[in-house]
C-alpha cells in the first residue's frame, strides 16, 4: 500500500471525530453517526430514486461548478484553521496556567477534528465531481438497439444517480458539521485575547 | 510491620446560600478577595490565590483546631500555593486529644513512663492538597492518612466551615479515580453481601414479632457471607441492581429503591472495601499509597514525594471529572 495516500485514514479520523468531544473522548454512540451519516442519506437517495429524480448533464454541470467552488474554499479553510491554532499555541508562551494549557489542548483537539472533517469533505467533493462526470457516460458507450443493453444502461444510470444522491447528502451533512465548527471557532475568536 | 499511608479524595463545589447554582472559583475569588479600589477580574490570579490561602490558614492561627467532640485536633504546619496549577498544598499536624494517654516502653506493659495530658495533642504529619481550578466549579481535596489513624474528616470539615463563614454551601463527595476502581475490581473478590432496610411498616413489625410493633426505628440487616466471588461473576448474579433473589417480602425488601445492598470486597492483600450495589456497581476502594513515599527511616510521608505522587493522581481525577482533555501534557 502506498502510504502517501491516506484517504482511508482521513475517512476513519473524520468519522470518528463526529463521535468525539473537544476533550477527545468518544461521547456519541456509533448509532448516532450511522443514523445521520449513513441512514438518512440512504433514505433520501432511495426516496429520490423512487420519485424519479435524475441528474441530467446540465444539472450535473451546475453541481460540478458548485462543488468545485466549495472544494476550493475548503482547501483555504484548512490553512485558516491551522493558522488560528498556531496563534493560540503562542498564548502558552506568555501564560502557562493550567486552564490556558487545557484551553490550547482543547483547541488543538477541535482543530484536529475540524481538519479531518474538512479533508474528508474535500475527498467527498472530488468523488462527487468524478461521479457527476460519469452522468455523461451514455454518450461515450457504444450504442446498440438491444433491449437488454438499454435495460442495463438504465440500471447503471439509476445506480449512479443513487450513489450521487447518497454521497451528495453525506456531503451536505459534513457541510453542516463544518459550518457548526466554524461558528464555534469564530465565536471563540471574538472572546479570546491573543498575545500581541 | 509498618504503617500504611492512605489517601482520601473528595470532589467539592460551592453554592451561594440556598441556590442550586454552583459558583465558579474565579467568581468566588473575585467576590471575596478583592481589596480597596481593586476591580473585579483585574487582580492577577496569583494574588487572589495567595489571599485565599492566607485567609483560610489564618483561621487556624498558631493553635490546634479541635473537632466538635474534642477528640481530634489539627494545626497547620506548612502550606504552599501554586496558582499556575490551581493547587494549594502542605502539611498539617494532627491527632488525638481530649484523653489522658500513658506512655509505655514496649518491653514493659506494667509501668507507664509518663502521661500525656488530655489537653495535649499527640500529633502526626498529614499531607493535604486542595485543587480549585480558576475556570471550573468543581474542586478536589486530597488528604493523606494512616491506616490506623487520620484527620481527614476534621480537615474537610474545617474547609467546609471556611466557606460557611462566607455564606456558601459546601457540597462534597468521595471520589476514587476510575483507574483505581478498575484495578481493584480486577484483583478483588466479593465476600459479603448485606441488605439494609431502615423503615418497616407497623404491620411488618407486628408480623415479625408483636414486641417490635411500637419500635418505629426498627432496622433489618440481612448479611450473607461464607462465599467468594470475583467481580465479573458477582455482576452476572445481579438483576436490575438486585443480588438476593429470595422472597423477603416479610421484611418489605421487595422494591430495590427501598433498601440498600452493600457488598464487601477484599483485595489480594486482604484489604476490605465496601460499596453500595447499584446497576453500575460503583466501588470506592481505599487508595493505598506506596511505602516509598515515606520519609527515609520514618513512617510519615516525604512532602516532595507525596506531592508529585498526588499530582499524578490529581491528573487522573481531572480526566474523570472531565476537566482535562485526555491527551493534555502539563509539562
Amino acid at each position: 500500500m502506498w502510504t502517501k495516500i491516506k484517504i482511508w485514514e482521513i475517512r476513519k479520523d473524520s468519522l470518528l471525530s463526529l463521535r468525539k468531544d473537544i476533550n477527545n473522548r468518544i461521547v456519541k454512540n456509533k448509532f448516532n453517526v450511522i443514523l445521520y451519516y449513513n441512514l438518512i442519506p440512504l433514505i433520501i437517495a432511495i426516496i429520490f430514486l423512487i420519485i424519479g429524480v435524475t441528474i441530467n448533464s446540465e444539472i450535473a454541470n451546475y453541481f460540478i461548478t458548485a462543488i468545485s467552488i466549495f472544494a476550493g474554499l475548503f482547501f483555504n479553510l484548512l490553512l485558516v484553521v491551522a493558522s488560528k491554532l498556531n496563534e493560540r499555541k503562542k498564548i502558552i508562551d506568555s501564560n502557562s496556567d493550567e486552564e490556558t494549557v487545557n484551553y490550547v489542548e482543547r483547541y488543538t483537539n477541535f482543530s484536529e477534528q475540524l481538519i479531518s472533517q474538512i479533508s474528508y469533505t474535500i475527498i467527498l467533493s472530488l468523488l462527487l465531481i468524478v461521479l457527476m462526470f460519469f452522468i455523461h457516460f451514455k454518450k461515450w458507450l457504444p450504442h446498440f438497439e438491444w433491449q437488454y443493453l438499454s435495460l442495463f444502461y438504465h440500471g447503471l444510470k439509476c445506480l449512479l444517480n443513487g450513489i450521487i444522491f447518497y454521497i451528495g447528502v453525506q456531503f451536505i451533512v459534513m457541510l453542516f458539521v463544518i459550518l457548526s465548527s466554524m461558528y464555534t471557532m469564530l465565536l471563540d475568536d471574538i472572546k479570546i485575547k491573543l498575545p500581541k | 510491620m509498618a504503617h500504611t499511608l492512605k489517601l482520601s479524595i473528595y470532589c467539592f463545589s460551592i453554592r451561594k446560600g440556598r441556590t442550586k447554582e454552583f459558583v465558579g472559583f474565579k467568581e468566588f475569588f473575585n467576590n471575596h478577595f478583592i481589596e480597596g479600589e481593586e476591580k473585579k477580574y483585574e487582580v492577577p490570579k496569583e494574588i487572589l490565590y495567595k489571599r485565599f490561602a492566607d485567609s483560610y490558614f489564618e483561621t487556624f492561627g498558631d493553635q490546634f483546631i479541635k473537632n466538635i467532640d474534642e477528640t481530634k485536633a489539627i494545626g497547620i504546619n506548612t502550606y504552599n500555593t501554586m496558582p499556575k496549577l490551581n493547587i494549594i498544598d502542605g502539611m498539617v499536624n494532627g491527632g488525638i486529644t481530649g484523653i489522658d494517654q500513658d506512655i509505655f516502653d514496649s518491653s514493659n506493659a506494667k509501668a507507664a513512663e509518663s502521661t500525656i495530658d488530655k489537653s495535649k495533642v499527640t500529633s502526626l504529619p498529614y499531607y493535604f492538597k486542595i485543587w480549585m481550578p480558576y475556570d471550573s466549579q468543581v474542586g478536589v481535596i486530597m488528604v493523606q492518612s494512616y491506616t490506623e489513624t487520620g484527620v481527614t474528616s476534621l480537615f474537610v470539615d474545617k474547609f467546609k466551615q471556611f466557606f460557611k463563614t462566607k455564606e456558601y454551601i459546601f457540597d462534597f463527595e468521595r471520589h476514587v479515580p476510575k483507574e483505581f476502581k478498575e484495578k481493584f475490581a480486577k484483583k478483588s473478590v466479593v465476600k459479603e453481601i448485606a441488605l439494609y432496610k431502615t423503615k418497616l411498616s407497623a404491620k411488618a413489625r407486628e408480623e415479625l414479632n408483636s414486641l417490635f410493633a411500637d419500635f418505629e426505628g426498627l432496622k433489618v440487616k440481612i448479611s450473607i457471607s461464607g462465599f467468594k466471588l470475583d467481580v465479573d461473576s458477582f455482576k452476572e448474579g445481579l438483576q436490575d441492581g438486585r443480588f438476593i433473589h429470595s422472597d423477603l417480602a416479610a421484611f418489605e425488601i421487595t422494591d430495590e429503591n427501598e433498601y440498600e445492598t452493600i457488598a464487601t470486597y477484599e483485595d489480594v492483600s486482604g484489604r476490605e472495601s465496601q460499596a453500595k450495589v447499584s446497576k453500575n456497581l460503583d466501588i470506592f476502594p481505599t487508595i493505598i499509597l506506596n511505602n516509598d513515599l515515606k520519609e527515609t527511616g520514618k513512617e510519615y510521608p516525604n512532602y516532595k514525594k507525596i506531592q508529585s505522587h498526588t499530582d499524578a493522581i490529581l491528573e487522573k481525577v481531572k480526566i474523570d471529572i472531565e476537566y482535562s482533555p485526555e491527551n493534555v501534557d502539563k509539562n
